[in-house]
């Protein structure tokens, strides 16, 4: 689709605020990547008067929003299943001139038989995602051990939400079982996504150049083992975007920086409350992540492109970035990190070259039979994948 | 360990391929997410990514779009 095209999809999603609640600190987990202050635990949970009067008031202005997604968000969202049910209950006793939809991000150990009647019986208001960072050995190195828990909940889980793709997260400890980790997702027909983290995991030079090589190591093994699935799809951003625009013959690449869209909500579609009512743009703004106040000015405008590094770099239109991690680290919430750049140029070349085995497995009839604007996508994608192989990263 | 590297087969399978394919109709088209994205990494189901999949939902809109 054209650039316009782009920004007028994204407008549907300016119709859509994305309310998180965050009803509780407390965890029942110490996750080695978490980047929630275990200091800041054990400081209560929201109140049901807190909760009642934030969504009222954004199920009630008259702000543009159509529809309002709310999400359950903590710590552990589950520690405090009463509350939730007591918000979800007296929603659903009102009526409200706004669509809605709730969410729960758990860790999934803490389902009770009692919880899971409850969730089964609003299964299509309700939204449960969860997160399990791959095999056993992967899971439990990060997730205290936690793997049989969440492994027992998995049939519940799928059962009710098979399109709710389940979160696997990865750091220097796990790189090491990353194909071992995605495997084993795929054979329990999870539907999943996600990949390295964004702090800086890597250590000194020589650690980091250890560690990269044996990512790449991991991706490749996992490029044979889509490459042999074609009906399989790997997890993004492990397998990065395919950044399309390098096949563009006439690529202007500061133009494609001043045209592209705004591609998180945080601060406009999206709004944290935290366990005392406070407002914040996106829970990554929280002080128990960020360890900062709120910033003084709008966060969320990439008006110019920082550091030096990504200002130079073709890639940066398509890089992943956190706009409360930049905040956290830069104190500029335009003002990227980077500790993630060669991890996610990996990323693209696992991409890249999956996609070339595809392309080279396709059978010339099936080329012939393609729509016109799929034959030129798929053009654009091959121009793009030439591009890297000749031209690199 | 294993390498990402293209070899001479693939890369000259790719280029045969190109040329078959013909020009493309105009160099305008991107079905991809431009200006970046958050990458999932802050494991919160928000509707702007990790939400991508609940196409069948009432208010939910595919995100990021896909091929």
């Amino acid at each position: 689709m054209p650039l316009i095209d782009f920004k007028e999809y994204a407008k549907e999603e300016l119709k859509r605020l994305n309310l998180t609640l965050f009803v509780t600190r407390n965890c029942n987990l110490k996750c080695s990547y978490c980047y929630e202050k275990a200091s800041e635990r054990d400081k209560g949970q929201m109140d049901f008067s807190t909760a009642q009067d934030t969504i009222a008031y954004y199920m009630e202005r008259d702000d543009g929003h159509e529809n309002v997604s709310i999400e359950f968000f903590g710590g552990e969202p589950l520690l405090v299943f009463p509350l939730i049910k007591e918000i979800v209950e007296w929603f659903y006793s009102h009526s409200w001139k706004k669509k809605t939809l709730f969410g729960i991000q758990t860790n999934g150990t803490l389902l009770t038989a009692e919880m899971k009647e409850w969730l089964s019986k609003y299964a299509k208001k309700i939204i449960v995602g969860f997160s399990i960072d791959g095999c056993k050995e992967a899971h439990d190195l990060n997730r205290n051990n936690s793997y049989d828990l969440i492994f027992a909940n998995i049939p519940f889980l799928k059962k009710h939400w098979p399109n709710q793709p389940a979160k696997i997260t990865v750091n220097d400890k796990t790189i090491p079982y990353v194909a071992q980790s995605v495997i084993h997702l795929e054979n329990l027909n999870l539907n999943f996504n996600g990949g390295l983290v964004l702090e800086d995991i890597w250590g000194d030079a020589e650690r980091k150049k250890k560690l990269l090589e044996i990512y790449e190591d991991q991706l490749a093994i996992l490029v044979d083992f889509y490459a042999q699935r074609p009906l399989l799809f790997p997890p993004s951003p492990l397998f990065a975007e395919l950044p399309e625009y390098l096949g563009k013959p006439t690529l202007e690449i500061e133009q494609l920086k001043n045209e592209s869209c705004r591609f998180c909500g945080a601060g406009y579609e999206m709004v944290t409350i935290d366990i005392d009512g406070s407002r914040y743009p996106c829970h990554r703004f929280l002080p128990l992540c960020t360890g900062r106040p709120l910033p003084d000015g709008p966060v969320n405008r990439q008006t110019r492109w920082e550091p030096e590094k990504c200002a130079k770099c073709n890639l940066s239109p398509s890089c992943p970035t956190c706009i409360g991690f930049n905040y956290q680290i830069n104190g500029d919430t335009a003002k990227r990190t980077t500790h993630h750049c060669e991890a996610f140029k990996l990323g693209i070349l696992a991409s890249c070259k999956l996609e070339a085995i595809r392309f080279n497995q396709m059978k010339e009839s099936e080329f012939a039979a393609l729509p016109a604007d799929e034959k030129n996508n798929r053009s654009r994608r091959l121009d793009a994948i030439i591009n890297i192989i000749e031209n690199g990263l | 360990m294993k390498k990402l590297t293209f070899n001479a087969e693939l890369r000259d399978g790719l280029k045969n391929l190109r040329e078959k394919l013909g020009p493309t109709i105009s160099d305008d088209a991107l079905s991809h997410v431009v200006g970046g994205y958050c990458g999932g990494t802050c494991y919160i189901t928000c509707s702007w990514y990790c939400r991508s999949d609940q196409s069948t939902q009432e208010v939910i809109i595919p995100w990021p779009p896909k091929d």
